[in-house]
């Protein structure tokens, strides 16, 4: 009796430890070279919603509890889409500019005063207000920008090319007075300056930040609308230099620039919700099966507030199709398929 | 005072423990392995095991089955059932981390047990914990062949190792 009773405790205390050592092991794991650890609490997305939408139909922002959608193929009309009473409707507008314009590349955009539409090769800068319906141009824009991200009706956050530093830079620019706030320091060259420094802006309208998420790096950075820069982060993959090579060749007489590796995204997108940053990462983890990462596409959120990591979770592919984007709003998670637009209600913890 | 209806009221005992035992672990380890998928998501959604979830998908059924194996043995049962008392401690010992350390408690649908929630869970696993704890305790040292040759006399070692012969012992 005595010796069982050794044993018994002999096998308790090895048990013991056993687990301990397993969950000592899993706030640390030790894994292969780049390996990374999702967390996948259950239950994140419950019931869902399902709205069928025209094709190439892009979302272009949203203010309140509306999203606004702009379909490429249909540019003279946006619609919106209501998370609470889950409906759309679609909006005509007006461009009554007959200037020249790179149709192909006007992008849509909304802030809370109204619709941006712009392209920086000509360049143009439209804008209405949400009670006009006629989108008028701006008058002295900057000359030539990548991409143009809103604050509010008179000032835009540009994304444009520096000659002097050889890179994209993020500047403020006021429409109405032609004020240009540079801050030439945020984006971090690591090859070229251009493909390297891609990434996701992202407004967060709650905080008045924006959010800089690098394409091919682990890193983002939060700045005031005034582009001082509030803090910095990492998402939790481990790829911090950029992995792409570019190359350049000559075309009627233009050199055109181009990536000459495969290309390595990091971070696809981002979105800001209630102090919490939610990332679509294209890396998959240590502890992810390869198909289940194929077929979902896995959104890891960070708190904004310590720029940590905190879990993940998957959005399912809806009829064969992937994600193409998605936006949060309250407890909604709306995304964007192919033809269909599918609000999930989150239950985050 | 030990009788010879006592060893059998103690082998009984250790028979249907091991007979629940075998139950469990066997219907535990072929429902992990009839839906595999479904259990490696459960091992890689725990705040715990999510890093270990490859090797442990395969070593927890694997070791269900060797025990409920074992336990059918008569050589191998008393250690099959410290293993079982040793895993149904790391249960137990799991289930209070998720409970207690874990950032979240993730979900306990499907695998053994589906109607169970987790304090549920823990109290079924200490309940048998105790079952195991108590037919180790209660395992003779010698396993009479009661049944198998009536000629051969039947044995019983005492305390201090030495052997009596039952049937012409005081005992009897």
């Amino acid at each position: 009796m005595r010796n069982r009773i050794f044993y018994l405790i002999i096998t308790a205390v090895l048990s013991l430890i056993m687990v301990m050592g397993i969950y000592e092991f899993s706030k640390s794991p030790k894994l292969p070279e780049n390996g990374f650890v999702r967390i996948f609490p259950p239950h994140v997305l419950s019931e869902f919603k399902i709205m069928p939408i025209t094709n190439n139909t892009n979302l272009i922002g949203y203010v309140g509890d509306d999203i606004y959608m702009h379909n490429a193929g249909i540019s003279m009309a946006y619609s919106v889409y209501s998370t609470t009473d889950h409906e759309t409707r679609s909006i005509p507008i007006n461009l009554l500019y007959k200037g020249k314009i790179a149709w192909k590349l006007l992008k849509m955009k909304v802030c809370d005063s109204g619709i941006f539409m712009a392209e920086g090769i000509s360049p143009n800068i439209f804008f209405t207000p949400f009670s006009s319906q006629s989108l008028k141009r701006i008058a002295g824009v900057y000359p030539g920008f990548m991409n143009l991200y809103p604050i509010d009706s008179t000032c835009v956050i540009l994304k444009t090319y520096d000659p002097e530093k050889q890179q994209s830079i993020l500047l403020k620019y006021n429409l109405h007075s032609n004020k240009v706030i540079n801050s030439p320091g945020l984006l971090k060259k690591q090859v070229d300056g251009i493909f390297c420094t891609e990434g996701d802006l992202v407004y967060d309208p709650m905080y008045k930040r924006f959010i800089y998420l690098y394409r091919y790096r682990n890193e983002f950075f939060t700045m005031n609308t005034d582009l001082q820069l509030l803090g910095t982060g990492h998402t939790i993959d481990n790829i911090q230099n950029v992995r792409i090579a570019v190359g350049s060749y000559k075309r009627n007489n233009q050199v055109k620039t181009t990536l000459s590796s495969p290309n390595k995204v990091v971070n696809v997108r981002g979105q800001v919700s209630r102090n919490n940053l939610f990332v679509q990462s294209a890396i998959r983890a240590s502890n992810e099966m390869p198909r289940t990462f194929q077929n979902n596409t896995v959104v890891d959120i960070y708190s904004l507030q310590s720029n940590t990591y905190l879990y993940s979770f998957y959005i399912p592919e809806y009829k064969d199709q992937n994600v193409r984007d998605f936006i949060i709003i309250a407890d909604y998670l709306v995304v964007l398929y192919e033809d269909h637009l599918i609000r999930y209600s989150m239950n985050l913890l | 005072m030990e009788t010879f209806q006592h060893i059998k009221l103690r082998n009984l005992i250790f028979e249907v423990s091991c007979m629940i035992f075998i139950l469990l672990f066997a219907y535990a380890a072929v429902s992990k392995l009839l839906e595999f998928d479904k259990f490696r998501i459960q091992l890689t959604q725990s705040p715990v095991l999510t890093s270990l979830a490859d090797i442990l998908v395969w070593v927890i059924p694997i070791l269900e089955i060797l025990i409920a194996l074992a336990l059918f043995t008569t050589h191998y049962r008393l250690i099959a059932m410290y293993l079982s008392f040793s895993l149904m401690l790391m249960f137990t010992a799991y289930i209070l981390i998720i409970l207690n350390l874990s950032p979240y408690i993730p979900c306990s649908c499907g695998g053994i047990l589906e109607k169970l929630n987790w304090k549920a869970h823990l109290v079924f696993n200490m309940i048998l914990l105790m079952i195991s704890i108590l037919s180790i305790l209660i395992y003779p040292k010698f396993h009479p062949p009661i049944s198998r040759n009536q000629n051969k006399p039947k044995y019983y070692r005492d305390e201090e190792g030495d052997t009596e012969n039952l049937e012409k012992s005081r005992y009897n």
